[in-house]
């Protein structure tokens, strides 16, 4: 039991007080909104004074603690440090480890989200195909299912045009082709013109490149296209490549007390 | 503390008051040397190590080796393990020393040192054994005093060997962050950046470990107290 002022503090009252913060303020680390309380505990209740006491005697005492001897000695030796510098590729992925490229990872991940998206954009595209293809439908007599419907579009409303001007009744447009086609250069009428190229399209025999408008349009957007889908493919194998080599540095090369 | 010194001080008081102002005088803080110049030599040798001279990154062990062993050991307990984290954590140094941009080499290679004593603790945790086998081996000496008479020295020992179990028996966080800043005399700053933790923790940790300490110590305080 403590005794102060005429007024005796049980060792229950004391455990009511704040001792945390009777030894912060004993290492004068108490915040200054704290310390008249700090100074209250101290100089109401003795064993906050004493235990204010004693724990800067404790701290005092630290640097005093015993000191074990030495072991072994811990230079390194030649051989150690080969075998610690490791070979190119080992120090290259231990830096590719630093917690400095941890940005790797998130990068990459976007990238391959990038390239997958813009591989799956270019093949996935109704009506269009890569250019490559079309170089082949055009020595291809089965043409291209692009080509064929966009030709029979163009063709198809020209028809009763010219029909009604060379007075050819109209049918099944595959079968009267040439037919219109040779009324319409026999009078040279302009509209024909545009018949014939719609005939192009749809003919496998006649030159592509030189006749139809729309596919010359057409063919023109598919390098771009071919870009999209190998260049969405080649981002994505990259990072994914770049993913790889980030997880296999960080799983067995980066050190463990760097952290 | 001088508004405390003007009020009527109960009986414990003025002996509180009296070793507050010891621990003004005999702080870590105040014994602290020349930092700066330490770390100009310790620069210097980092650089000639990264030229690929290893004697200087041995000169770099030769100088911190006896400081590292002796806080690794308060920390783990062991001197086996202690061996291995502090060669660990050397080799670790050397694989990394690119990686050294803080001011501080000391400061750098305690934290990894610290890091690989936590591992060993971790791993203890897992496989408990004999928790501290080597609190009662005599060749832990407390620091020589050539002054100190036989029986001081006695005395001295046995306080010393008192304050180590004490401290056996605390937190592994709070035995850490109490070495660093009683002991090796590193600020607040300091040990929450080599322990990665915010700079509240550390202070918790430190005044909850004393407070802990107190608690453990409080019927031989008599003996510290000489």
């Amino acid at each position: 039991m403590s005794v102060h002022n005429g007024r005796s503090l049980t060792r229950s009252e004391h455990r009511r007080h704040d001792r945390l913060l009777v030894t912060r303020f004993a290492m004068d680390d108490a915040y200054p909104s704290e310390r008249d309380e700090a100074i209250k505990l101290i100089e109401t209740c003795s064993d906050c004074a004493s235990l204010a006491a004693d724990v800067r005697v404790i701290a005092m005492a630290m640097p005093r603690l015993a000191v074990a001897p030495r072991t072994r000695d811990f230079t390194i030796t030649h051989e150690q440090a080969e075998r610690l510098r490791g070979s190119g590729l080992s120090r290259w992925l231990r830096t590719l480890a630093m917690p400095g490229w941890g940005a790797l990872r998130p990068v990459a991940g976007v990238a391959l989200s990038i390239g997958l998206v813009m591989a799956v954009v270019g093949a996935g595209v109704p009506g269009m195909q890569p250019a490559s293809e079309l170089s082949t439908d055009r020595t291809n007599p089965g043409a291209s299912p692009a080509a064929v419907p966009a030709a029979q579009a163009t063709q198809e409303p020209m028809v009763p045009e010219v029909g009604t001007d060379s007075g050819v009744e109209s049918g099944p447009p595959g079968e009267q082709g040439p037919l219109v086609v040779d009324s319409a250069r026999e009078t040279e009428d302009p509209a024909s013109r545009t018949l014939d190229t719609a005939y192009v399209a749809a003919s496998p025999e006649r030159d592509l490149d030189s006749k139809s408008p729309e596919l010359t349009q057409s063919v023109a957007t598919d390098p771009s296209r071919d870009l999209l889908v190998y260049g969405g493919l080649i981002i994505a194998t990259l990072s994914l490549a770049l993913l790889a080599l980030a997880w296999v540095a960080r799983r067995y090369f980066a050190d463990p007390f760097l952290r | 503390m001088d508004d405390i010194a003007d009020a009527p001080l109960p009986a414990d008081r003025e002996s509180a008051v009296a070793a507050t102002d010891a621990a003004s005088t005999a702080s870590p803080k105040s014994e602290r040397p020349n930092y700066e110049l330490q770390h100009a030599r310790d620069r210097a040798l980092v650089e000639q190590a990264l030229g690929g001279n290893l004697e200087a990154f041995n000169e770099l062990v030769t100088i911190y080796q006896d400081y590292l062993f002796a806080l690794v050991v308060r920390v783990v307990n062991d001197r086996d393990s202690a061996a291995d984290a502090v060669q660990e954590a050397f080799f670790s140094c050397y694989r990394n020393l690119n990686r050294f941009r803080g001011d501080s080499f000391r400061s750098w290679l305690t934290r990894i040192a610290l890091n690989a004593a936590t591992d060993i603790l971790r791993y203890r945790k897992r496989r408990p054994a004999d928790p501290f086998p080597e609190w009662e081996d005599d060749s832990w000496q407390p620091p020589a005093d050539v002054e100190a008479s036989p029986e001081r020295q006695v005395m001295r020992r046995q306080s010393s060997r008192m304050l180590a179990t004490a401290m056996s028996q605390i937190t592994d966080d709070q035995r850490r962050a109490i070495l660093l800043f009683d002991a090796e005399g590193f600020d607040y700053q300091e040990i929450a950046d080599m322990t990665g933790v915010s700079l509240g923790t550390v202070k918790s940790r430190i005044h909850r470990g004393r407070l802990a300490l107190r608690d453990i110590l409080a019927p031989d305080m008599e003996l510290l107290r000489e």
